[in-house]
């Protein structure tokens, strides 16, 4: 039985890239019997990249790579190896592009971090400006006089034309 | 031109209708607070809402109102801002005018493509047959011409050529029926006539039908026309008249340069009479050829002994094997060769009924029979393709003649396929019935005979072997 | 000729964008009113323009000109009429055209209907949109024509992506684009409020319709491409993290920032600076998206570096409106005072807290998107950032957003009582609980992150009915005034209600079907079943057939619970000949609480068919919560407050015709 190796086709920009055809996504013929053992190769799955693909996880990509890939991934579980072992073996051999969820290094620090950097920010700028504005919120309002407020009210209920 | 004028005008329209504020006598623009006030309006009677429902106290909505007024009354110092009024200037406008519109002719003038034309693919059409006509294809021609004669049926070009098109294909009815407008068109011309006539005779099988025949008689006493001079033979002969036939033919050949291009199949004809009528081929055709006369079992004719073992060859090889229409043709031409009239016409027939369901071959056949001029001499029947009828008989055969039949089509397929080779869907419906009948290393043949076809197309190759791969 | 005179519809639109973007501004700035309304006219005859260019290029492709390169590259003869229509903006010349046709759009309705806004915002307004037309117009003229000709025209185009052929995906872009597009409004209220120093409620409110709308377009364009790909791709999934998804998705995380923080400006005089810089930010991720997308950069960094002419023009435009306009707002903020005073415990806080966290969420998509980019440009390592990354760092924090959105209606403006306050969030707290209790033991549910995705979406749902209620005067008020209030509440809260309400829903549908989906592959015959979840598919029957363009099988599946029938799906694998591509159709049937979900596969060979089955319990209610947040975005819109020509509007328009000498 012959393979259809499906090239990833770009569709135009605005349009998410996608390839053909889904159905290749995952193949019976991959799978572990084990239940426990198959969840295990597709929750790896989705934690892996299609190399050729465009952020798309192994597990939902019908490229002819991503095929390729499960296979490794069920060979490595086949083979005795930790989650954390499958992972890295494909790191080894793909680079870190391969990791959907990146590993905590030095060059990505700043992307683990600015999560947290985000909310401090944010939260301290939202912060400052409560401490400014308000603390007035439960002063009482310094009053207008009785003429100004006729004079609005005058305004409000369109009586007075132009001021 | 046109173009570039309407481009200017909108340019100019553009830039005056832009500039024409400039051309008011007075402008004033208030920097109002309107809008502003309407919001806190808004805002109180949200606040008189909110109120009303019990969703704040008395002292909230107190403060809260006057909060509003109070920006109410900001908002109205706002307005003392003051105004802008501008009076009219009509230099500015007419500058404005004259920027712009130069700016637009300038832009396009240098990134446009000023007199490119359109180009709709319906307007194309006509290009795109014609392109694929001048490329040799018939069909993009005639489709051209008819949709020519659509556009201008009054055009005596575009039917003369439409007819000679679907003659050249062999589509002789429809060229008949062209010729048909080109001759009201033409009136009497003598070449238009007989070419109509021509074509109506071919669309009746060769058989020279009466209409045809007033024509020919009329153009050959008028003009002297050969081709109306060689069918009115054909029509003697067609009425059993064969010496008349061979007379009128032979006059003929006489009154025509010996490289007047209908001389061949005059001569061709000359030759099978004189066979036929067992007269000497010399007196009609004064310089016969040596083949020539021995074709018409002349004198002339070469060893018999070689003529009757390649008979007794070809009939072995094709009792052991008739799906060879080849050899059928080339039994037939020797027996006639050989001077018997009957046994070639048996030959025919016997071909015609190995490949009864491949009408390809029962053309070819028929071709050989008119060169051979059988079927004018020969009583066999001309049987063409399969009726309905054949179909109806095929299902009261016996398994063994219905196998022979359906054998006879596959052959047919596989002739027609050696000679018109650019056929995948042929090759596919071919390499499965070898598969059927059960023929594997046919079908591998057949298979390997179209990879060689098509190997230069990629799309056609996958496609091939999908529909071969997929076959059982 | 039609061609060139869109090729020259385009340059006019171009030359007016010029006098618009300059005239006005000056006469906002010396005070000259015939200059000023020099921008409503260019707006006119800039939209014209571009209008008459698309026109010429639509009906390029409906009669299949292929002189036109755009044409020739991305039609094809044989097209249904329809998809050579939606061809003209599923590429990208003509796509470029669409964005500026929208902008074009979004100038002329801003003169239209801008009567109440005074004539010097109105007129710098105008020119700040024109400016941004400018750079795309030059963009488009420059790098990307798409009226370029050809002098030997093909006999047939090059464009039949079987994919692209399909409604949703044909749509998509132009609500798209109205979004990121209509966010240049709220660029250019902003930097006209910068340069007039013009800041208060009513600059606000006149800013807050194009808000609204651009939100609600980028929503439904955000719902429909997920749809998409929900039912074309055939897996099940509808979002991934994809570059191109986040790139819309930012600026619709900012942008529902900016439609509350507006709301304090109007309401409350309060966080100006905030909402002008957040409505900087929309639009400078809008470009940013449409950088990313257009630029080709997503395709390779490598293909971008080598040949940067789009993608270095794109960044050049960015560069000169996003640092332009925060050189202006670093300038100028300074001069713009808040004047609102609000207690920690009030609305107004409230909504900042939500604008901290939208905002904050919008950063973490922004660096997973970027960020494998920016290294990859830094030191050439290639990393990847997926969906693991953004369901650890962006899904807590959204779960923050709509406790936020939950409580924020309990708060009322200035200052809340906070006793009363959290009196009612323990009550829908604990309402929330038990109700998700009761589903987890009636369903025999366990996974503690779906029920605690959950508990978040009963507690903002009922929360805003709690709210809905309150407001009606429940309890206490007899029903009939209930009524009566309910019918008569404004617009705007309503849009509250059904936006938060369609968040809820949303949400729940996703961690539904995030969590709970059943799924299952595998090689079937005809005749067995195969159960999913309480489900039981049966492949019935098989059939070859011919469609218009493609070969297609169509299965025939047969859905029952408990032997008793539910539906049929029939799931197509087409095969697309002249493309040599397949396509998959999946057969999906929506229940209320989910979808039944059959994709045919490949043939083995040997009789069986690999048959991939899924119930998808909630994605229905994810769409339906779409359509929900969609609607509260124009049901806002309709606001009498907001509405065009609203009673007051016309009272003033009478007013403003006075004798011009001032009273004072």
């Amino acid at each position: 039985m012959k393979r259809a190796v499906m090239k990833p086709i770009l569709i135009s920009a605005v349009l998410l890239a996608m390839t053909g055809a889904p159905a290749h996504a995952l193949d019976p013929n991959e799978m572990f019997d084990d239940p426990v053992l198959e969840q295990r190769a597709r929750d790896l799955g989705r934690e892996l990249r299609c190399v050729k693909c465009r952020n798309q996880s192994i597990f939902d990509s019908n490229a002819g790579i991503a095929q390729d890939m499960r296979v490794v991934v069920r060979e490595r579980i086949a083979a005795g190896d930790s989650d954390e072992e499958v992972l890295e073996w494909l790191r080894e051999r793909y680079g870190d592009y391969v990791l959907l969820n990146p590993r905590a290094t030095g060059q990505t620090a700043l992307l683990w971090l600015a999560p947290l950097g985000f909310l401090v920010l944010s939260g301290l700028g939202a912060g400052v400006y409560l401490y400014r504005h308000a603390g007035g919120g439960d002063a009482p309002d310094p009053a207008l006089s009785d003429e100004d407020r006729a004079r609005a009210q005058a305004l409000l209920s369109g009586r007075e034309k132009t001021p | 031109m046109i173009f570039w004028i309407i481009a200017a005008l909108l340019a100019g329209l553009a830039g005056l209708w832009m500039a024409l504020p400039f051309l008011r006598a007075r402008s004033m623009e208030m920097s109002g607070a309107e809008g502003a006030i309407s919001i806190y309006r808004d805002q109180l009677d949200e606040v008189d809402r909110d109120r009303a429902a019990g969703l704040i106290s008395e002292a909230e909505c107190e403060a809260a109102r006057m909060e509003i007024e109070r920006r109410a009354l900001v908002a109205a110092r706002h307005m003392d801002q003051g105004m802008a009024i501008s009076t009219r200037a009509p230099v500015l406008a007419a500058g404005l005018t004259g920027l712009a519109a130069a700016l637009v002719l300038g832009g396009y003038a240098w990134l446009g493509a000023p007199g490119a034309a359109d180009a709709p693919l319906a307007a194309r059409r006509a290009e795109a047959l014609a392109a694929q006509a001048a490329a040799g294809d018939l069909g993009s021609r005639i489709q051209l011409l008819i949709e020519r004669s659509q556009d201008d049926p009054e055009s005596f070009e575009t039917w003369w050529m439409l007819a000679s098109s679907y003659s050249a294909i062999g589509d002789h009815a429809s060229a008949a029926d062209a010729y048909r407008h080109a001759v009201e068109l033409a009136g009497d011309k003598p070449g238009v006539l007989s070419a109509y006539a021509e074509a109506m005779t071919l669309a009746n099988g060769n058989k020279v039908p009466t209409a045809a025949l007033v024509i020919f008689d009329k153009l050959a006493a008028e003009t002297g026309d050969p081709r109306a001079r060689y069918y009115l033979a054909l029509a003697r002969a067609q009425a059993q008249d064969f010496e008349g036939a061979l007379e009128r033919w032979a006059a003929l050949a006489r009154d025509s340069a010996p490289d007047a291009p209908w001389m061949g199949m005059v001569r061709r004809d000359i030759v099978n009479m004189a066979r036929f009528l067992k007269v000497d081929v010399t007196e009609s055709l004064p310089d016969a050829t040596a083949a020539e006369i021995a074709a018409a079992g002349g004198a002339g004719a070469g060893p018999g002994g070689d003529l009757a073992a390649r008979i007794a060859g070809l009939e072995v090889a094709l009792a052991a094997e008739p799906k060879d229409y080849k050899s059928w043709i080339a039994l037939a031409e020797a027996r006639l060769q050989s001077g018997d009239e009957i046994g070639g016409a048996a030959a025919l027939g016997q071909a015609r009924r190995e490949y009864a369901a491949a009408p390809f071959v029962l053309q070819k056949i028929d071709e050989a029979e008119r060169a051979l001029g059988l079927d004018l001499t020969a009583p066999a029947p001309a049987r063409r393709g399969l009726d309905a009828e054949d179909i109806a008989a095929a299902s009261a055969l016996s398994d063994q003649e219905r196998e022979d039949m359906i054998d006879g089509m596959v052959a047919g397929l596989a002739a027609r396929l050696e000679e018109q080779p650019e056929d995948l869907q042929g090759w596919v419906m071919l390499v499965n019935s070898y598969r059927t009948l059960g023929k594997p290393s046919k079908a591998q043949d057949a298979h390997r005979s179209a990879l060689r076809v098509f190997g230069g197309d990629p799309a056609a190759v996958a496609a091939l072997e999908r529909a071969v791969g997929a076959a059982p | 000729m039609s061609v060139e005179l869109g090729h020259f519809a385009l340059i006019l639109a171009l030359v007016a964008a010029l006098i618009q973007s300059s005239l006005p501004l000056w006469g906002a700035l010396s005070g000259s009113a015939a200059a000023m309304r020099v921008g409503d006219r260019a707006a006119q005859i800039q939209f014209l323009g571009v209008a008459g260019a698309f026109a010429a290029l639509t009906w390029a492709y409906v009669v299949s000109d292929f002189s036109v390169l755009s044409v020739a590259m991305n039609s094809h003869s044989s097209k249904p009429l329809l998809y050579k229509i939606t061809g003209v903006w599923a590429n990208h010349e003509g796509s470029m055209l669409l964005w500026v046709l929208m902008l074009a759009l979004f100038g002329l309705l801003i003169s239209v209907f801008g009567g109440v806004i005074p004539a010097a915002l109105r007129a710098t307004t105008l020119a700040v949109q024109a400016m941004v037309g400018v750079g795309f117009y030059l963009f488009i003229l420059l790098t990307s024509n798409p009226f370029e000709r050809i002098a030997r025209p093909p006999l047939d185009g090059q464009g039949m992506n079987p994919l692209l052929q399909d409604i949703g995906i044909a749509l998509h872009p132009p609500l798209l684009y109205m979004g990121y597009v209509g966010f240049s409004t709220a660029f250019s209220f902003a930097v006209a409020a910068l340069i007039t120093g013009r800041v208060d409620p009513a600059w606000a409110r006149w800013m807050r319709p194009w808000v609204l709308l651009a939100w609600s377009g980028l929503t439904a364009g955000i719902a429909l491409g997920s749809w998409w790909a929900y039912y074309e791709l055939g897996w099940g999934g509808f979002w991934f993290w994809d570059p191109v998804e986040n790139a819309s998705f930012m600026p619709w995380l900012i942008g529902t920032a900016l439609l509350h923080s507006a709301i304090v400006v109007e309401k409350r005089n309060a966080l100006l600076k905030w909402t002008i810089l957040l409505a900087i930010l929309t639009f400078a991720l809008s470009l940013i998206g449409t950088f990313l997308v257009r630029s080709g950069i997503l395709t390779s960094v490598h293909a971008f570096a080598t040949d940067p002419s789009r993608g270095a023009f794109i960044l050049v435009l960015l560069s000169i409106y996003i640092g332009g306009a925060l050189c202006l707002y670093a300038w100028r903020a300074n001069a713009i005072r808040d004047t609102g005073v609000f207690a920690l415990w009030s609305r107004e806080s409230g909504l900042l807290l939500n604008n901290v966290l939208l905002v904050s969420v919008t950063g973490i998509v922004f660096v997973g998107t970027l960020y494998p980019l920016a290294l990859e440009l830094y030191n050439g390592a290639k990393i990847t950032v997926g969906a693991p990354y953004f369901n650890q760092t962006f899904l807590p924090v959204f779960a923050a957003i709509m406790l936020v959105a939950a409580l924020g209606p309990f708060l009322s403006w200035k200052r809340a009582r906070r006793a009363d306050v959290l009196r009612r969030a323990g009550w829908v707290l604990g309402l929330s609980v038990a109700g998700t209790a009761g589903i987890a033991l009636g369903f025999g549910l366990r996974e503690p992150v779906g029920l605690l995705g959950i508990v978040i979406s009963l507690f903002l749902a009922i929360a805003t009915l709690a709210d809905l209620l309150r407001r009606a005067g429940v309890p206490g008020a007899p029903i009939g005034t209930v009524l009566r209030r309910i019918i008569g509440m404004p617009r705007s809260a309503w849009g509250l209600w059904i936006g938060h309400g369609g968040l809820a829903l949303a949400a729940a549908g996703v961690v539904a079907v995030s969590v709970w989906s059943a799924e299952e592959i595998q090689t079937v015959r005809k005749g067995e079943e195969t159960a999913v979840g309480p489900y039981s598919f049966a492949l019935i029957d098989i059939e070859n057939t011919q469609g218009p363009n493609y070969q297609t099988s169509i299965a025939a599946l047969r859905v029952t619970r408990n032997g008793e029938l539910v539906t049929m799906l029939f799931p197509e694998r087409r095969w697309y000949p002249v493309e040599q591509q397949p396509t998959t159709e999946a057969g999906i049937r929506t229940l209320w609480h989910g979808d039944l979900y059959g994709v045919l596969g490949d043939p083995d060979g040997r009789g069986g068919y690999v048959t991939r089955y899924y119930y998808n319990p909630g994605v229905p209610w994810m769409w339906a919560g779409g359509a929900l947040i969609t609607l509260s975005g124009l049901i806002s819109l309709t606001d009498r407050r907001l509405r065009v020509g609203a009673p007051s509007a016309r009272r003033s328009r009478r007013r403003a015709t006075p004798s011009p000498v001032a009273a004072e």
